[in-house]
């Protein structure tokens, strides 16, 4: 049996830490620039988000302090951005007392703690350090998934429960972080996975039909989403389980899906014609779009999605 | 997350600033009530501003084609903003970008 080649290391970050500011006031930045050179950091500054995504896609930093309020980009579009580009990106944010707002949907987004301006630079050091001894950690963990070669999950739901969650794909996020996927591909296979999801959901368990999302009642709102609720609220149809199995052996990914439904034969993939203007049957284009290889149990109530890593 | 759903009237045409993802009912929802204010003040061209997206799924791409529809069925025009990221490349492999014109 020949062993697999190792795929390639992540890059590998220099031992100086780096830091990425971006604060429109230039007082912070001052006293953000001496409190980094003090602890021997590397420091990179900017006055606004956009130069501070643009700076991102060029290169990595160990840690972002950012002002959560700056001409032309709030902060949360701001985090969605640096997200989108480097997903385990470690945030600091900045603000004034009061402007935190939503600190949940922050949280969400990467963000590791919030410093209240005027910022204390004894203060600002240790949360920075904290900071970066978690992103150390995290990636000597990650790296170690290089050498992982074979994992199973599964999970079970009721319909109920998996219809008004998101199921992340965490394994997703340990192959990127390992170097193993890239970001993009991890885009397409969590949107691929979302839309897998939602058929079961809907098409299998709730059985309803694509045709209902054009039929409206006087408030306009679509008979789709009528019966979806009133099936959601029926347990003969909301006890229903979905199975989720994703595996990983090295080479390959694959996430299957399994429903209780009477089954159903999926549609041609609609990207032939461009005057399609039904809004439905667009699901399965985003899924093969995604990954290498699609494939459904004969009674057609489970799909697998394969998609090949690079070996 | 559903974000915030900005309307704006300029002229004769109506802008609608999407402030999150598409990819849920709740977007869906909030898109279809933004759009059903403007639809309801005589907008018959409507311009969606996509660059808060940077995620869309079918759920989010049936209500886009709904407005169309809509519009459409009164002689409207449905339109985008200059697309970028991982909607645009959505938008393309969907060929929704033959359907719905640039307002640049």
């Amino acid at each position: 049996m020949t062993s697999k080649p190792l795929p390639p290391p992540p890059p590998v970050r220099p031992s100086t830490p780096r830091v990425l500011l971006a604060d429109d006031d230039q007082g912070t930045r001052e006293l953000v620039g001496a409190c980094v050179a003090r602890a021997g950091w590397h420091l990179e500054a900017t006055s606004a988000g956009r130069a501070l995504v643009d700076k991102l896609h060029q290169e990595p930093f160990d840690v972002v302090v950012a002002d959560l309020l700056m001409p032309g980009m709030d902060g949360l579009s701001l985090l969605k951005q640096i997200r989108a580009k480097r997903p385990g990106q470690a945030v600091i944010l900045i603000s004034k007392s009061g402007t935190i707002g939503d600190f949940v949907a922050f949280m969400k987004e990467g963000v590791l703690d919030v410093l209240q301006k005027p910022v204390d630079s004894d203060t600002l050091q240790r949360t920075v350090t904290r900071v970066l001894s978690s992103v150390r950690d995290r990636e000597r963990a990650l790296s170690i998934y290089r050498f992982a070669t074979k994992e199973i999950s599964e999970f079970s739901f009721s319909t109920a429960d998996i219809a008004e969650c998101r199921m992340p794909l965490s394994l997703l996020d340990r192959l990127v972080g390992a170097g193993i996927l890239e970001v993009q591909s991890r885009l397409k296979l969590e949107l691929a996975f979302q839309e897998a999801l939602a058929n079961a959901v809907e098409h299998g368990n709730l059985e309803l039909k694509s045709p209902w999302k054009e039929e409206f009642d006087q408030e306009g709102i679509d008979r789709f989403s009528l019966v979806k609720r009133e099936r959601l609220a029926d347990n003969s149809y909301a006890r229903r389980r979905i199975v989720v199995t994703i595996s990983f052996d090295g080479l390959m990914l694959s996430i299957a899906i399994r429903d209780e439904g009477k089954g159903f034969v999926p549609h041609k993939r609609v990207v032939s014609d461009p005057n399609a203007e039904r809004p439905h049957g667009r699901g399965l284009a985003i899924i093969y779009a995604a990954v290498d290889e699609v494939r459904y149990s004969e009674s057609g109530t489970e799909i697998e999605m394969i998609k090949r890593l690079p070996g | 997350m559903s974000g915030d759903y900005t309307t704006e009237i300029i002229g004769d045409k109506g802008y609608i600033r999407v402030g999150g993802d598409l990819d849920s009912e709740q977007s869906g929802e909030a898109l279809r009530k933004a759009f059903n204010d403007l639809f309801d003040k005589g907008r018959r061209t409507v311009v969606l501003d996509l660059t808060g997206v940077q995620i869309i799924n079918s759920y989010g791409i049936g209500k886009v084609l709904m407005c169309y529809k809509r519009l459409k069925a009164e002689n409207g025009v449905l339109m985008v903003k200059p697309l970028q990221g991982f909607v645009k490349e959505t938008f393309e492999l969907l060929m929704l970008d033959k359907l719905l014109p640039v307002d640049q």
